[in-house]
């Protein structure tokens, strides 16, 4: 009853301090979250080829669990949309790009996401 | 558009109108594009959509709409769920007099306006959906552009509203006997002339005429200056006689539009059916019907005098297209958007279609 007693508490504590462990090994090597603001007012081809490139890269890093993209935001100044999954390099490179850029609308995506990571082209 | 165009040069900010530089940026030619590239179907007038829409309320997501026409809308089963988005310069639609008015129509004018603003005519005008919207109230709207502004926002439109998409057009034309009568055929030769001077270039339009037996007068080509000619000397070349082999015409038509699909499956590809009669001889509906459902063409019938109304909208239905009618009565809304060079019914409507495309 007594060798039960000390074992139990020996595999509690192990398993505490397994968890811990755990624990402290996640929070000293963190994976970076990151958020993706990406400005999709008319961009010239050869310009957004080096935006897409850009976004191409941090979503390998996601993929090999680099980096955690957490959220991507396509905006524009006729409006904003907020992606909760990162869309694979494809869909970025094929976006169309219109209008004018809009330095309010930026401010205010930014403003949103502050540690957002701004991908744009100025024109 | 304009409004599209106004919000994507940046003026949604500082309220300033839009200027013709600006039109030709590539920032607000990107914007058309995209714009362009969203457009599940296009029909020479929204109403004709509203109609689509009505038949599968499933068929789009939005379709742009004068207020008065969504409260009707919202009515429809179907519809309970539908939202109104404000945007665009209020359509207003004044009563205008002109100094050359005659004392008598100054008289008529007057009347009407007191009419109109009677307060059992305003009254229904409310419950027609005629009312100052919030939005209207508000007054954040784009401003007025200049008529400048506006006729380059409408080369802009014409010049790229294709979408990159080559536009396929078989004009199917009856010259049977009965054309002879109220100069209905030199109405539409007259028409067919001047509507094929708005062509975009690279587009393809054939003729196809119809009596006793169809007859192709000109294939489907690529439309320049030659082709136009070729298209003039055709139309000059039509006399009206004999019977109305309507479906036969039709068949040659499809025929050539789907031989055309073959090559570039994503084209437009439409036909305009213009015919003053029932079908006397030749091919019947049945007969054609499934090549029709399943030919990817959309056609328009255009009605001129005593046919059968019922076929006619079958054949639109088929294919999302819906049926003009040439009559007086019927033809004053096309007639507003067309040339006054030509005044009669049916060679608006054709005019009208062909611009549309």
């Amino acid at each position: 009853m007594n060798l039960n007693k000390r074992l139990f508490k020996t595999l509690g504590l192990s398993w505490l301090a397994l968890l811990l462990a755990g624990l402290l090994i996640r929070w000293l090597f963190a994976i970076p979250s990151m958020t993706v603001l990406i400005d999709r007012s008319y961009c010239p081809a050869d310009q957004w080829q080096q935006i897409s490139q850009t976004y191409t890269d941090l979503y390998h890093q996601h993929q090999w669990r680099q980096l955690h993209l957490k959220t991507v935001v396509l905006f524009s100044n006729l409006g904003q949309e907020v992606l909760s999954s990162p869309p694979i390099p494809t869909v970025i490179q094929n976006l169309s790009t219109y209008g004018q850029s809009n330095e309010q609308r930026q401010a205010q995506v930014q403003k949103a996401y502050p540690k957002g990571r701004l991908l744009q082209c100025r024109v | 558009m304009y409004t599209l165009l106004w919000r994507s040069a940046g003026h949604a900010q500082d309220g300033k109108p839009l200027t013709i530089a600006e039109l030709q940026s590539p920032q607000a030619n990107s914007v058309f594009s995209t714009f362009q590239q969203q457009i599940a179907l296009t029909t020479p007038t929204y109403l004709d959509l509203k109609q689509i829409w009505i038949r599968d309320p499933q068929k789009f997501q939005a379709i742009v709409m004068a207020y008065q026409s969504y409260v009707t809308l919202k009515k429809q089963p179907g519809f309970e769920q539908l939202a109104y988005i404000p945007f665009g310069v209020p359509e207003t639609s004044p009563m205008v007099g002109f100094e050359w008015n005659t004392a008598s129509e100054r008289e008529a004018l007057q009347k009407f306006a007191a009419f109109t603003t009677s307060a059992s005519m305003q009254q229904l005008a409310k419950q027609q959906g005629f009312e100052p919207t919030d939005y209207l109230k508000q007054g954040r709207f784009p401003p007025l552009p200049s008529g400048k502004v506006l006729k380059a926002a409408q080369s802009l439109w014409k010049q790229r509203k294709d979408g990159g998409q080559t536009v396929y057009m078989e004009l199917v034309v009856d010259t049977s006997g009965s054309m002879q009568q109220n100069n209905r055929l030199p109405a539409v030769q007259a028409a067919l002339r001047f509507a094929s001077q708005q062509i975009n270039q690279g587009n393809q339009v054939g003729l196809v005429t119809f009596s006793d037996r169809p007859t192709r007068r000109l294939s489907l080509a690529p439309f320049n200056k030659l082709e136009q000619k070729r298209l003039f000397f055709a139309i000059d070349q039509l006399q009206p006689d004999g019977a109305t082999a309507l479906y036969d015409g039709l068949a040659i038509g499809l025929a050539d539009l789907m031989e055309k699909q073959k090559t570039d499956p994503k084209g437009k590809f439409y036909l305009l059916l213009l015919t003053d009669g029932e079908r006397t001889d030749g091919l019947n509906f049945t007969q054609i019907k499934d090549v029709i459902k399943y030919s990817g063409v959309r056609i328009y019938p255009i009605a001129y005098g005593e046919v059968n109304q019922q076929e006619l909208e079958a054949i639109a239905a088929i294919r999302e297209g819906s049926v003009y009618e040439g009559t007086p009565e019927k033809y004053k809304f096309y007639s507003r958007t067309c040339s006054k060079q030509i005044s009669d019914p049916v060679s608006d409507l054709v005019t009208f279609l062909i611009q549309s495309f």
